[in-house]
Formats: C-alpha cells, sequence, structure tokens
C-alpha cells in the first residue's frame, strides 16, 4: 500500500537579484528582479507502508526541500503529494500527527525546558495517556539512554544527547512515517550506532523511514531502497544491493609474500587482471571483477609463482559508488532499476 | 554496531509500546494551556534576557517617575493631570508595557529568522493560537513581575491612589484586553520577518508607534489634536492608554464604554487580522538547508 504518493512535485523559489553594495540594493528598490531556483522539479516517488528509503544526493539536490514537502512545511510550486491520505500542505495538523521529523541540525526541544518537560509537553500535545507516554519512555531510554538526560535544560545538551533527545521527541507519538533529515550529522561513531540502532528497530516494527544522509553508512545499515536525486530529480530509484552489484563488483587481494616474486610471471598467469607490485617488497596486489574471476583462481595463480605469508581481499566502500555516481563518472542507465 | 544489536536483543520489547498508535487525539484547548504552562515555566530556566528586560524597564519607569514628578510640581494645570492621577496612571501602563516582553517579541521573530519555525510547523498545533498560548503563558510570569515592581515604585513615590470600587470591573475588562492587542501587533510585525529577513528595524518602529500612540510615553490627551483624534479609534491607546485612564479614574460614562468597545473591538478584529496575515505569511516560508 502506498502510504507517500508524490507525481511531478516541484517547488520553485525566488529569490531576490540584488547587485552587491548599497547601489545595488537601491536599484532593487526600484527595480525588482528576481532569478528562479528550481530545487526539485518534477518528482514522483512511491513509498509503500513499512519501506524504509534512503533518499540522497549532493548538497543543494533537493533533498531537504522534498522532506519539508511531505512535512507539509513547505507548500508545493506545483505537483500532487499525499501521505497516507493527507495532503500536507493542506491539512498541515493532520498530516503532523502522523509523522515524526527528526533533523540533524535542528532541534525539537524547547531551548528552556528540561527534557522531561519538553517530552512532557509534547505527549499533551500528541494527547498521549500517562501510562502510554511511560511505557514508551522506559523503552526509548533502554536504546538511546535517555535518563541522565531528562533533567537537563536542552540548551546544556551537547549535541549527541541533543540527537539521542530529539529523536524521542519526535516518536513519542508513535508516528506512521518518520522523515530523517541527516540525522547523524556530527555524531561520533557510539552515537551514530544507537541512532541506527533505534532507527533499526523502528523499521522492524513497521514504521516507514524515509532517510536523508550524506552518511552512507547510515543507508547501509537502515534501508533497503535507495533514491538518488541530483538538481531537482530521482536520478536513481533501486535497491542498495542493485547499485552495489553494478559498481562495486571490484575486488582487490592484497598478498603478503615469503619471497621475491616476478609481477609479469603472475600477470602471465592472469591474463587480463591488473596485478601490480604492492607498495613494499615481497607485496602485490591483483584487482579482479567478482563475475569474471574468482578469488580462488587468484590465490592459485599466486601460489604457483610465490609462497602466500598472508592475504586479504577488500571491496569498494559503498561511499566509493555513491561519490562515483555524484560525480558522474558511473552511468546509471546501466542499472537495471529494480524495487527491493 | 553489534553492541547496540545486543542491547536491543536483550531488551527484546517493542520501541513503540501503547495504544496510541492509530491516531492521537487532535489539539484541544488542554495542548494550548500545556503550552502556555511551559512557556511559563522556561521562565525560571530563562536566559538572563527576561531578567536583563525587567531590569530596563524599572530605569525607564523611575526617569518617568521622576520626570512627571518634576512637570507636576511647576505646572499645576496640565490638561487636568495631577501628580496624584498621574502616579496611577504611570502604574497601570507600567505594568501593561512589561506585557508581551522584549524576550517574547525576540523568540516569535527569531524562530522565523533561523528557520525553526519550520520545527514550528511539524507540531499538531494551530501556529497562530500556539503563539498567543505561550505569549499567555510568559504573560502571566510578566504581570506577576510587572505588578510588585510597579506597585513598590510607585509606593515608594508618595503611594497609590486606588480607584472607587465601581470602577474596578471596568478597569479589569479593560486590562484583559491589553496582552490580545500588545500580542497581535508584535505578531503581525514578526511575520513581516518573512519579507524582510530582518527583525531590529521592525522592531524599533514598532516600539516607538506604541510607545507614543498607546499613551505610555504621554498621556494622550496631552498629544496635539492631529495625533490624539486618530488616536481614538486606533487600536494602540488600548495596549496602555485605556485601562491606565480608568484607574486614574479620569475616564467615566459614555467615553469608558467608548473606550472599552474600542479595545475589544481591536481585540477581535486584530486577532482575525492575523489569521490572514499567516495565511500570507507561510507561503512566503522558505527555509533553505537543515
Amino acid at each position: 500500500m502506498a502510504l507517500i504518493e508524490a507525481q511531478g512535485l516541484t517547488k520553485v523559489f525566488r529569490r531576490p537579484d540584488k547587485q552587491p553594495g548599497l547601489k545595488g540594493a537601491a536599484k532593487h528598490l526600484v527595480q525588482r528582479r528576481y532569478s528562479e531556483h528550481v530545487a526539485v522539479r518534477g518528482l514522483d516517488l512511491v513509498v509503500d507502508d513499512g519501506e524504509a528509503v534512503a533518499y540522497v544526493g549532493p548538497n543543494g539536490a533537493g533533498k531537504s526541500t522534498t522532506i519539508k514537502m511531505l512535512a507539509g512545511i513547505l507548500v508545493p510550486t506545483s505537483g500532487s503529494l499525499q501521505v497516507g491520505g493527507v495532503v500536507p500542505h493542506k491539512e498541515r495538523v493532520a498530516n503532523a500527527r502522523q509523522i515524526g521529523v527528526v533533523f540533524g541540525q535542528r532541534t525539537h526541544l524547547w531551548w528552556d525546558l528540561t527534557l522531561r518537560d519538553s517530552l512532557e509537553l509534547l505527549r499533551d500535545m500528541y494527547g498521549l495517556s500517562q501510562r502510554t507516554f511511560e511505557q514508551r519512555l522506559e523503552r526509548f531510554d533502554s536504546v538511546l539512554d535517555l535518563s541522565p538526560l531528562l533533567p537537563v535544560v536542552a540548551r546544556k545538551l551537547s549535541l549527541g544527547q541533543r540527537m539521542r533527545a530529539d529523536l524521542a521527541a519526535a516518536l513519542l507519538h508513535a508516528p506512521r512515517v518518520v522523515f530523517l533529515d541527516e540525522p547523524t550529522v556530527g555524531l561520533d561513531i557510539a552515537v551514530k550506532d544507537k541512532v541506527r540502532a533505534f532507527v533499526r528497530q523502528l523499521v522492524k516494527e513497521g514504521t516507514t523511514i524515509m532517510l536523508t544522509t550524506h552518511d552512507l553508512g547510515d543507508i547501509e545499515d537502515i534501508c533497503q531502497r535507495l533514491v538518488i536525486i541530483d538538481n531537482g530529480r530521482v536520478v536513481y530509484d533501486g535497491s542498495l544491493e542493485a547499485v552495489k552489484d553494478a559498481f562495486a563488483r571490484e575486488r582487490t587481494i592484497h598478498f603478503q609474500l615469503a619471497g621475491v616474486v616476478s609481477v609479469a610471471a603472475v600477470r602471465r598467469r592472469l591474463p587480463g587482471l591488473a596485478v601490480a607490485a604492492g607498495e613494499r617488497e615481497r607485496e602485490l596486489t591483483v584487482v579482479f571483477d567478482k563475475t569474471a574471476s574468482s578469488a580462488g583462481e587468484v590465490l592459485a595463480a599466486v601460489t604457483a609463482e610465490a609462497e602466500v605469508e598472508d592475504m586479504r581481499i577488500s571491496e569498494p566502500a559503498i561511499e566509493d559508488v555513491i561519490r562515483k555516481l555524484y560525480a558522474g563518472e558511473l552511468s546509471l542507465e546501466s542499472v537495471k532499476a529494480g524495487r527491493p | 554496531m553489534k553492541q547496540a544489536t545486543i542491547v536491543l536483543a536483550s531488551a527484546g520489547a517493542p520501541l513503540l509500546v501503547g495504544d496510541d498508535r492509530a491516531g492521537p487525539r487532535p489539539a484541544s484547548w488542554r495542548t494550548y494551556a500545556a503550552m502556555a504552562r511551559a512557556a511559563r515555566r522556561s521562565v525560571l530556566n530563562f536566559a538572563l534576557s527576561f531578567w536583563l528586560g525587567i531590569a530596563m524597564s524599572v530605569f525607564l519607569l523611575l526617569t518617568t517617575l521622576y520626570l512627571w514628578r518634576t512637570i507636576l510640581a511647576h505646572a499645576h494645570n496640565m490638561g487636568g493631570w495631577t501628580w496624584t492621577t498621574m502616579r496611577s496612571y504611570i502604574a497601570v501602563t507600567f505594568v501593561a508595557s512589561t506585557l508581551v516582553s522584549m524576550s517574547a517579541e525576540w523568540q516569535m521573530a527569531g524562530r522565523i529568522l533561523d528557520g525553526s519555525v519550520a520545527i514550528d510547523l511539524t507540531r499538531p498545533v494551530d501556529y497562530q493560537l500556539a503563539r498567543l498560548a505561550e505569549s499567555l503563558g510568559l504573560g502571566v510570569a510578566e504581570l506577576a513581575t510587572g505588578v510588585a515592581i510597579s506597585v513598590l515604585t510607585v509606593m515608594a513615590f508618595g503611594g497609590l491612589r486606588l480607584p472607587p470600587a465601581y470602577l474596578w470591573p471596568a478597569f479589569l475588562v479593560s486590562m484583559a484586553a491589553v496582552l490580545p492587542l500588545k500580542w497581535t501587533a508584535t505578531y503581525v510585525v514578526t511575520l513581516l520577518c518573512f519579507w524582510t529577513h530582518n527583525y531590529l528595524g521592525l522592531s524599533w518602529a514598532r516600539q516607538a508607534i506604541t510607545a507614543l500612540l498607546s499613551g505610555a510615553m504621554i498621556p494622550l490627551s496631552l498629544l496635539p489634536v492631529w495625533l490624539k483624534d486618530p488616536a481614538q479609534v486606533l487600536p494602540f491607546q488600548g495596549m496602555a492608554s485605556t485601562p491606565g485612564l480608568i484607574f486614574a479614574g479620569r475616564l467615566h460614562g459614555g467615553s469608558l464604554v467608548e473606550g472599552l468597545v474600542v479595545q475589544w473591538a481591536w481585540v477581535i478584529g486584530g486577532l482575525l487580522l492575523t489569521r490572514l496575515a499567516w495565511s500570507r505569511a507561510s507561503r512566503r516560508l522558505t527555509v533553505h538547508g537543515g
């Protein structure tokens, strides 16, 4: 069942064209000129109930703008949009009750209130019963370790503490769909792990997740589906696996050998593969496509030439793949964009 | 990662327990009452700005009292004002001036300027009512400190003559209109931040106009006719002058009723106007970046 449906969703911002300096400002007062900036152009997107979608793209691609339209914060310029049967910008309050939003760079907490006061205010806003409130708080506490933070005024929380608190604040009303806009930005590994574990658990319990991030660890950890947007439009929509299979087939084996070996000899045994001497003496690296050759074949070829003391296989990180996609070095047309 | 998974596995039970998943109740007056309480409570943990604002206003109060004491000691017929009635007038207009303080104003404007308004819009409450509730909650704290400071200071300047009992209901009705009126004016001006992206100039302009036309600086009866007459129908006089005059015993009969009608007509008209202003302003919303 489709929970989120966007068709031809477009958002155009109008920016004043001001020339620099006092003269430019004065000129702008008399003769107003604007340039249009298309943040999202004709976006089509369907997200089913219970899906965990990574929504990624380079800075300025239109990710946050999309999320803000889905959350009912921004009014789309054109196109249609519905979330759980509600048009967000028309029924903002009804939409707000079914969604949860986490902005990594903004807080949901009241700056001058303690975390407990903030959470109790949210309890009253969403009309939760005291029993439900306490049960959820206790459960959130077990993953996010909130207890020590409850008596602290929000403005005194560190970034990591604030993020944990913000997650609890956004999820207290058990929303059907949660938009996470860069939830792990600036966090250390330990807190990142907590955040990811929490979100994974939400997905497991059937919450629909739409995650915007630059941290590809978040994606691998949480999402099955990957939507890449660039310049305001979807450039890829499919499984994370498909991207990996298409672009992350390359494997590199690093050998530590007992004696000096002739690179040329190994190369003769492995035609077509990239064989190179390592950084140090008695080291050798072989790069191969995992669909064309196997690690066993490579190992056999090298063993025939020299005694192998140690070896290690590395695969390209999904980070590199997506970085290349952003940079336009890889063509997405070669990927069968099959939805998971 | 593994560690976290183990924690979860041992915890077992689902995170989203409870029975309110399907659809929490819509916002009721209780929600707004909770927001008002939270805003009041926040004063305790408040940024210094709240108390600094109060301290600043005490200096202004002292200046005003010294000034009028000196003026009225020498000019004996200042449009019927005596030092005693002026003290009553100043006591009330001071309390009125502490309502919807600078810190409340800057909080509203600041959230629009820094984009936190995006967060406010993700909450299941009406934006305008939520801001009003917060200002009312803060108003309780402002009123308490304002009355305490005003009474103590004016007492030190020679006592406060209370109005006769029959004027009290009218005074309280008039005083109750002060906060909504000031809030409406402030709220509309903060919404202009959607266009201007700057608040300092707007705030100064609002304060200057309010101070002059509300009678907080000088009683309106002492202003020139061309300024005095329009001021009688504008909303500003209801923010200080009307309750001040009633308390000082200078508004009776028909003009008292007229004063109250103008005040409350503007309260209702203003609140409707702000709904229109918000629907216009929210379309201007452009929150860039995170």
